[in-house]
């Protein structure tokens, strides 16, 4: 089987995150940075799948910085081989979709495995415009999946249940939590993965179709103070009415 | 300041984590400075005996209150003063809180208690110490200068470096100019990682008397600590072990090298240099493996260790170690590594997963535990290591140990179901002790003595020390009204 997973690099989402100095970008200066966890069931979906049926597990990515550290992530999970697309500047979902269709078209491959979104601009775009741009089909949300031969039949999670469908390769998955328990990394493989290859495709240009034309943190909600109801407790609350609040 | 009368809202402020519990009058919650010694020296007037209260994580009952009151540092969460590896922090300050004010501006507090919830007063109270300790040493070597009230509400400030005992007779002066001149204890503290009553030593610097002591004869208001850059890259792993015996000398080979190794120049390392070293035994493992299915079946026991290096020697650290793990178990292959922040962060809730749930056993299905935190000198750890397998292989009863294996410092603890296991269970716990000390090691290695180890102390140190340490306590507190019940039997004073 000849399986690609495309995976995105996203700031941990334990990091404090700050806008540019622009206005439309992340301030990346001291973020570190993640494999996107939705792309963890992904790759763990495709690896298994090789496991099974034999194959190659190739791991994609586009990305304005340098990416191979999450790259070298996917390979040592079981990823055979990767490649990085460096766009010129942040690229927009379209001109990912682009690039990956751009660059896969030929290769055969069975299935193309994503995250259901990746967890920094959440546009939940790019699985379905690489299906349309591949002319193969798509299914999203997948938390379930069977590959019989050319028959896949995966399961959705919908409001209130679960829809399942059937359809055939080529088809492009995006994987959503709980499909699987992505393996940990371990030692030896962490090894290995130092000398598999990482091939850089040059980017292609196509006009981004969004522009983003501001980006902002939410507004701090002010920190409440929780207070019980014993005669201290309700002096404190008097008190803080009275000089913090200043409102009686 | 809050002041909280009420039985209920007191409630919160009468129990640690050891399940022990007590009682108080009132509690007072000061926010500044100037609130913590009015409420000290209100008190001292009126003779009311003083519990000083921290995130009462504590597992030794020392915050858990004899009547009076507790007065609790809670508010009390000034981070001042940050620069050339310093930081000054107000008592209430938790580690979580400091560690997410210093990682943004790239440094760190090595040595890495457990419980992140803590506050930095209370650690300096019980010396506490972490995993970070094997290559750091203890939260005591990190503590640069602290500002302390004793109980009639003089002020002390110490800097470390500045003032020394002279042999072992110490003389201070408060900032109100009054004078202590003090004899110290003379006694030999074991050589190993120490919570055990006063620090004493020839020619000691005078701050080491402070910390450790428990809340019996300063109030700790405020902390001056020494920070370190974060390192450039940090390894992490888990090795699983299907043979007992192996992992003892895997632990000695990697232990002994790192001791040398972490001497030396970061940039300059390019094999094994440990600053962690943790165990996991088998009921360890059993515990954790529910939320963790990544521990290979056959592991009956776990190492963790993490290693700071220089990005570009990445590729032979990891391969020496992998070259050493290999010469020691069969399940080399099975090793959970971590690079990135995320992935140590997963790790680190794993060492963390086993406390707590050691915690909820207890809590949740109301059991007694009986829990060692006793530590060797490293050449006697095989001995210890050997007889704990010996006692605890056949023991009818449920129990895990982990803990501090680099320091040759484990953590056994043993749940009982019913008072015939408990007292079985403190049959165990003497024979523990008592082997311990036959190999020259402590009761206590970082938790302290509390309420709970009282006894312990004495068989360690003998009569004569504890009396002395004793004299140390009336000298500061004449009145008595310090952590009453904490460290000293209230009786035998
Ligand atoms: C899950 C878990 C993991 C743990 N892991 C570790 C570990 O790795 N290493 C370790 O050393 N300990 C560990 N402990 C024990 C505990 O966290 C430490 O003893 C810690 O230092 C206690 O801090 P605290 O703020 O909770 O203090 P408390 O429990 O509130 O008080 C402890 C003692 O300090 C005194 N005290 C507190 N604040 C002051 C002050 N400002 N002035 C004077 N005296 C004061 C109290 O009176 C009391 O005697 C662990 C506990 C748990 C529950």
């Amino acid at each position: 089987m000849n399986l690609l997973v495309c995976v995105s690099r996203v700031p941990d989402t334990a990091t404090k995150i700050f806008v540019g100095p622009d206005g439309k970008t992340i301030d990346s200066k001291g973020v570190k940075y993640i494999l996107n966890p939705y792309d963890e069931f992904a790759l763990e979906e495709a690896i298994r799948l090789k496991e099974k049926n034999g194959g190659e597990v190739t791991a994609l990515t586009v990305s304005a910085d340098d990416a191979t550290d999450i790259l070298r992530n996917a390979l040592a999970m079981g990823a055979d081989s990767a490649i990085f697309i460096k766009a010129p500047a942040e690229p927009d979902s379209y001109q990912v979709a682009h690039n990956i269709a751009n660059s896969v078209k030929d290769k055969n491959f069975d299935l193309i495995f994503f995250g259901r979104q990746s967890v920094d601009f959440d546009s939940f775009q790019i699985p379905s415009m690489v299906a349309e741009l591949l002319n193969i089909p798509s299914v999203s949300v997948v938390s379930k999946l069977e590959v019989n031969g050319s028959k896949v039949i995966a399961e959705r999670d919908i409001e209130g249940g679960k829809e399942t469908v059937e359809l055939s390769t080529p088809c492009a998955i995006s994987a959503q939590k709980g499909l699987n328990e992505p393996r940990y990394p371990k030692l030896p493989d962490i090894m290995k993965a130092k000398k598999k290859p990482i091939e850089e495709v040059a980017f292609f240009q196509v006009d981004a179709a969004v522009e983003v034309i501001s980006i902002a943190l939410p507004v701090n909600k002010r920190v409440g103070k929780i207070l019980g109801d014993s005669d201290s407790d309700i002096n404190e609350i008097v008190r803080s009415l009275h000089e913090d609040a200043k409102v009686i | 300041m809050i002041i909280k009368t009420e039985t209920d809202t007191i409630h919160p402020y009468t129990f640690d984590s050891s399940n022990m519990h007590g009682n108080a009058d009132i509690v007072y919650i000061p926010e500044d400075f100037d609130e913590l010694r009015q409420a000290i020296k209100s008190c001292f007037d009126q003779n009311i005996p003083m519990t000083f209260s921290g995130a009462g994580t504590g597992i030794t009952g020392s915050r858990v209150p004899n009547g009076g009151a507790v007065i609790s540092t809670e508010l009390m969460k000034g981070i001042s003063v940050f620069g050339n590896g310093k930081v000054t922090v107000q008592a209430g300050v938790t580690l979580n809180e400091l560690d997410d004010f210093l990682r943004p501006q790239g440094y760190f507090l090595a040595p890495n208690p457990t419980e992140m919830n803590s506050f930095i007063g209370g650690n300096v109270a019980t010396n506490a110490s972490g995993s970070r300790t094997f290559k750091y040493g203890a939260i005591r070597e990190h503590i640069l200068g602290l500002k302390l009230i004793l109980p009639d509400g003089e002020i002390i400030s110490l800097n470390r470096g500045e003032i020394f005992a002279d042999s072992y007779k110490l003389s201070l002066s408060s900032e109100s100019g009054k004078k202590y001149e003090l004899q110290l204890p003379v006694y030999k503290m074991p050589a190993t990682k120490n919570a055990t009553g006063y620090f004493a030593h020839e020619n000691m610097d005078a701050i080491d008397l402070f910390i450790g002591n428990e809340g019996t004869i300063a109030a700790i208001a405020e902390i001056t600590l020494k920070v370190l850059p974060l390192p450039e890259s940090i390894i992490g792993g888990i090795v699983f072990f299907d043979d007992a015996d192996k992992l003892l000398d895997f632990v000695i080979e990697i232990r002994d090298m790192s001791l040398i190794n972490n001497k030396s120049n970061p940039e300059s390392v390019k094999t094994i240099s440990a600053r962690l070293i943790e165990y996991f035994d088998n009921p360890s493992l059993n515990l954790l493996r529910p939320k963790f299915p990544q521990i290979p079946e056959k592991a009956i026991a776990g190492i963790w260790f993490e290693q700071e290096y220089s990005t570009p020697n990445e590729d032979e650290i990891m391969g020496e170690w992998y070259a050493m793990i290999q010469n020691y178990t069969g399940l080399s292959d099975d090793t959970w590594i971590a690079l990135s922040d995320k992935e140590h962060k997963e790790m680190a809730e794993f060492r963390h997963e086993l406390p707590l749930q050691v915690y909820e056993n207890l809590t949740e299905n109301s059991q007694k535990k009986v829990g060692l935190d006793t530590a060797v000198p490293i050449e006697h750890f095989p001995e210890l290591f050997r007889f704990y397998s010996e006692v605890f292989g056949n023991l009818p009863l449920q129990y895990v140990i982990f803990g501090h294996i680099g320091n040759s410092h484990l953590h056994a603890n043993i749940f009982c179901q019913n008072d015939e296991e408990y007292a079985l269970a403190l049959q165990i716990y003497d024979r523990c002790i008592d082997k311990t000390l036959a190999l020259s090691g402590t009761v206590s290695a970082e938790h302290g003595i509390g309420k709970l180890k009282k006894k312990y102390l004495r068989k360690m140190y003998g009569d004569k020390t504890v009396d002395d340490m004793i004299e140390i306590k009336k000298y500061f507190d004449p009145k008595l009204l310090f952590g009453i019940g904490t460290m000293f039997d209230i009786n035998k004073i």
